[in-house]
């Protein structure tokens, strides 16, 4: 499999959520750890969002649970970086 | 630059990425930090080695390893944006088990097909290849012979192969993976328009008002795609999206209306939504009467099974009788104009079910008429808990939606078509639709089967990977396309073999008959993928057998192989794809394959040399050839024909196909290059460049036919991120068929369906052509009347739920890249057996039971779910076929489009039990 976990993984993410769920979903995001919402747009409900971890494991699990919250529509990556 | 600075940059480097893909601003600060230069990382650009949507990416490298992925926000199919296989372009690479050495099965130091893989050189791999097909040659000719390939081989890759087999060989023995995945839509273009790939492009889905999914789970499948879907509804009240389904998926969430059929009766709703178009007079009459004709064909075709019963097994027996003859259920009696049903009908026109012939507008009327709501509902509805009325609504809903002038549409589909042993129909009848209201070829109006490879379209449709075609929608039966591939291929007359090779399943049937015996799969994996499996993997152990499985990490197919070749992938190597929006790609190499891993065009090439004019250009035999010109069942020496265009006999296939004049003239090093390596020309020593030379021959074919592409250099210049084919005066174009976006319609016309194939035909009534003289339909695209036609093998008191396969997000087809990536891996670890909690608790089982999934062909062990992301209605189940160990395709039914020959993998009868304690695949 691939080499052992790097120390730092930052994804960008857009985050397209119902334009009336942009604030909860956004106050939600906000508050949990290693996400930061960048940018939003209340109109088209879209939000530019960075997960940063330690590992792939949190990733995806920070992932999976941006992609659960209720009034989410879709989340795509931007970019994924890696830095050990 | 420090850690910590090094950090900050990657933080506004994320955020900068994602806004700017989310069309969002950010404070300039972030950007301005964004826009430093990443010491000691490399970008360039490339695009996604995963589905047909071709995503463009940017890669970074340092030294020799891909270190970072990012959505290229230039690319207009994606902006900026990656899905979550995407962004493993670069991980796929680094799995611990990639395949580094040449492994031959070897006992005492030779070659023993019982032996143990043991590594080799190239040289001593090579060699033993060599042998094996000369053996194989010997004895059987051309046709013993094979190559499998797929829509993950570059255009460059995929254009060698067919070039060493079609001209060199001269077997047709070529076909891709590419055969299981949109066969069906080729052949319903080449039928309906005369010339394949879509009129429309991506850009439609920013103009559509409603858009139907038939078939397909494009949010997971294509999930760029989708997201502009998404975007689209999201900033649109009036926009609709509707998900036409045999069960729930993610794409039936975000939809607005879900339906769910039963399987195979998408056929009888499109007559449904084709006679109410004609009852509501929605027609657009002047765009029918000017640019169409109506058409009918055979529905006696047969379901594409064998030809023999020797190798079956008695269960498998019972299915294969009804591709003789069939009585037909009650629904495709009233669906045919048939009567009642239950009087058998012999299957009479498999041999021809590709024959049709033109009808009137009032057959077509009188054809769809039995149509109605509701003998259509009650044939359709496919959650028996559903009321009919509810139904009754939303089929009546979706057909108002295709009626109302005021909106654009776009359908949408993938495999639930595609796959389907009435493929070519049901895209047919996609297009009858869209062409009796008009809403073709125009933007915001669009037909589109999806593809599921990278270069699907670029490769094996585009250079004609297919046993029966040639480069440009040329095929191999029609001796003026043959002249033409000798002239441009500098060829004797004669060479290229006029019989039309076995598709890839049918390449698996002639090995298990023992009428092919030497194959090489490349960028594919067929005895995972192949329906009806355990026949293929048998017949691949045969004692007289060889094959040769180039692959990147160890799969089913190597496991059964008696020589694997390590192969470069997709940024270890040069390349272009074609993505299903007719954009063509290019990318440079980034870095070298580990060990001793090779590019797929360097081994073509390479192997190439080891064969000379005279071993294969001599008279062949050609079981079966029967063709003007050629003596029956023999292909004729060409070999002095060949000295007076002044080849030497003893020339090696390199020279005479690969190493030409004209593209030794195309040099290596090229300034487009920009630095970077190219492995072909450093393992074949060479000092031109194969990647480029070979492109530019094979556009020669496109060029002035319709297929037009733009010179090599100008898709790696600067700020162009592809080009949508043709490619005219270096315009793109997005519309085809379209005078005021295609320069190949005729000026003055409006549309111009230009496509020359299958355009002069008989007249006839809606059971056969009449005699008479032809008529000529140049310009016109036709509207297709398809019957209702059930599968072969429904369920019944025994086998009782219908059995569907398919993908999921996290896999790419047969895993064997994306299961190596960890978190994918973990994601979605093993396949599960997603069945209605009813089914589950009628056979007392529960969500994460052990059980058995079993059909007449064989049976597998896996997991129960109740309560994933999918959702069958009772009496279906869905298996993914990506999981190894889960070997669903020793399940499936090998049944297919007679037409297309692409096999139906969405319908087969199982039954699913308790697993008592055994293990494994049976």
């Amino acid at each position: 499999m691939t080499p052992s976990p790097p120390d730092l993984h930052v994804a960008g993410l857009v985050v397209n959520a119902a334009p009336a769920d942009v604030e909860r979903v956004e106050n939600l995001v906000s508050a949990q750890p290693g996400f930061v919402v960048c940018a939003r747009d209340v109109s088209t409900g879209r939000m530019a969002v960075t997960l940063e971890t330690g590992s792939v494991d949190e990733q995806e699990a920070g992932f999976a649970w941006l992609s659960a919250l209720p009034g989410v529509r879709t989340v795509s990556l931007a970019c994924h970086h890696i830095d050990s | 630059m420090s850690t910590c600075d090094r950090r900050d940059f990657i933080r506004a480097s994320a955020a900068a990425a994602a806004s700017a893909a989310a069309g969002l601003s950010v404070p300039p600060a972030v950007t301005a930090l964004a826009n430093q230069a990443t010491p000691g990382v490399h970008w360039d650009r490339g695009v996604c080695r995963f589905c047909g949507t071709g995503c463009g990416i940017q890669i970074g490298t340092e030294g020799n390893r891909v270190v970072a992925i990012k959505g290229d926000p230039d690319s207009p199919v994606n902006r900026g944006l990656l899905c979550v296989k995407g962004y493993a372009n670069a991980k796929i690479l680094y799995g611990a088990d990639r395949l580094t050495t040449p492994l031959l099965r070897m006992r005492n130091g030779r070659f023993d097909k019982q032996g143990a893989f043991v590594p080799v050189s190239w040289t001593r791999a090579f060699d033993e290849m060599a042998a094996q097909f000369r053996r194989v040659h010997r004895e059987l000719g051309p046709t013993g012979v094979g190559v499998m390939g797929s829509g993950q081989w570059t255009i460059q890759e995929g254009y060698a192969a067919v070039k060493l087999v079609k001209a060199g060989w001269r077997s047709n023995n070529i076909d891709p993976n590419a055969l299981h995945c949109m066969s069906s839509a080729v052949a319903a273009f080449m039928q309906t328009f005369g010339i394949d790939e879509p009129a429309g492009c991506y850009d439609d889905l920013e103009h559509c008002d409603t858009l139907v999914s038939w078939g397909a789970n494009m949010a997971e499948m294509h999930p760029m795609l989708w997201g502009r879907v998404v975007d689209r509804r999201l900033a649109n009240p009036k926009v609709r999206v509707v998900a036409l389904t045999t069960f729930t998926t993610p794409t039936s969430a975000l939809a607005d209306v879900e339906i769910v059929i039963r399987p195979q009766t998408d056929l009888a709703i499109w007559n449904y939504i084709a006679r109410e178009i004609l009852a509501t007079d929605a027609v657009d009459w002047p765009f029918v009467r000017q640019h169409c004709v109506f058409a009918a064909g055979p529905s006696d075709i047969g379901y594409g099974m064998r030809g023999d019963e020797a190798a079956m097994t008695p269960a498998e027996r019972e299915i294969r009788r009804l591709e003789q003859e069939r009585p037909l259920t009650r629904e495709e009696a009233i669906g045919q104009g048939r009567g009642r049903g239950a009087e058998p009908v012999a299957q009479l026109s498999r041999g021809r079910a590709g024959d049709h012939w033109l009808i009137t507008l009032e057959q077509f009327r009188e054809a769809v008429r039995p149509y109605t709501l509701d003998f259509v509902s009650r044939l359709a509805r496919g959650n028996r808990d559903e009321p009919i009325e509810q139904f009754q609504r939303k089929l009546s809903n979706l057909a108002a939606l295709y009626a109302d002038r005021a909106r654009n549409i776009v359908s949408c589909w993938t495999m639930g078509f595609n796959q389907h042993t009435r493929g070519t129909w049901v895209n047919e009848q996609a297009y009858m639709v869209h062409l009796l209201t008009g809403k073709y070829a125009r933007p915001g109006n669009s037909a589109f089967s999806l593809t599921g490879q990278p270069s699907a379209c670029g490769t094996t449709r585009e250079v004609g990977t297919f046993a029966h075609r040639l480069p440009a929608d040329m095929v191999v039966n029609d001796p003026a396309h043959r002249a033409r591939a000798e002239t441009i291929w500098r060829l004797p007359d004669g060479a290229i073999n006029p019989k039309p090779g076995s598709s890839l399943p049918q390449m698996m049937r002639d090995l298990e008959d023992g009428r092919l015996k030497w194959l090489w799969v490349q960028v594919t994996n067929p005895f995972q993928s192949t329906a009806n499996a355990t026949h293929w993997l048998d017949a691949a152990r045969r004692a007289d057998t060889f094959l040769v499985v180039s692959d990147a990490y160890p799969s089913v197919s190597c496991q059964v192989a008696d020589l694997i070749l390590p192969s470069a992938m997709i940024f270890e190597k040069w390349g272009a794809y074609g993505n299903t929006e007719r954009r063509t790609q290019l990318w440079r190499q980034q870095v070298h394959a580990p060990g001793e891993a090779r590019p797929d065009l360097w081994q073509t090439l390479e192997f190439s040399k080891r064969f000379t004019l005279a071993e294969v250009w001599g008279a062949q035999p050609v079981p079966g050839l029967s063709a003007k010109g050629f003596a029956e069942g023999r292909l004729p020496d060409v070999v002095d024909a060949a000295r007076a265009l002044g080849y030497s006999p003893t020339a090696t296939l390199y020279d005479v196909l690969f190493a030409t004049p004209a593209n030794r003239r195309v040099a290596w090093p090229d300034p487009i290059a920009a630095g970077a390596g190219n492995d072909t020309v450093r393992h074949l020593g060479t000092d031109w460049f194969p990647e480029k030379a070979l492109f530019e021959e094979y556009a020669a074919f496109g060029r002035g036919h319709g297929h037009d592409l733009a010179p090599f250099d100008s898709y790696l210049a600067e700020g162009v991120r592809g080009l949508r084919w043709p490619v005219v005066n270096g315009q793109e174009t997005r519309w085809r068929f379209n005078e005021a976006h295609d320069p190949y319609v005729r000026p003055g016309t409006g549309f111009d369906f230009y496509g020359p194939a299958m355009k002069t035909l008989p007249r006839g009534d809606m059971r056969a052509p009449a005699p008479g003289p032809l008529t000529a339909v140049a310009g016109k695209a036709k509207i297709f009347f398809r019957p209702y036609a059930a599968p072969p093998e429904v369920p019944d008191g025994t086998w009782d739920l219908w059995l569907s396969t398919g993908r999921v997000l996290e896999h790419w087809h047969s895993g064997t890249m994306t299961r190596r990536v960890p978190e994918l891996h973990r994601a979605m670890p093993a396949a599960l057996l997603y069945m209605h909690p009813q089914d589950a608790s009628h056979r007392k089982l529960a969500r994460h039971d052990a059980a058995w999934v079993e059909s007449r062909r064989g049976r597998v062990r896996l997991r129960v779910e109740t309560e994933g992301r999918y959702t069958p209605p009772p009496g279906l189940v869905y298996v993914p076929w990506f999981d190894e160990g889960v070997l669903i395709n020793a399940v499936t039914l090998d049944a297919a489009c007679p037409i297309s020959g692409q096999t139906d993998f969405k319908k087969c009868a199982v039954k699913v039990y308790r697993d008592q304690g055994g293990t494994g695949v049976a």
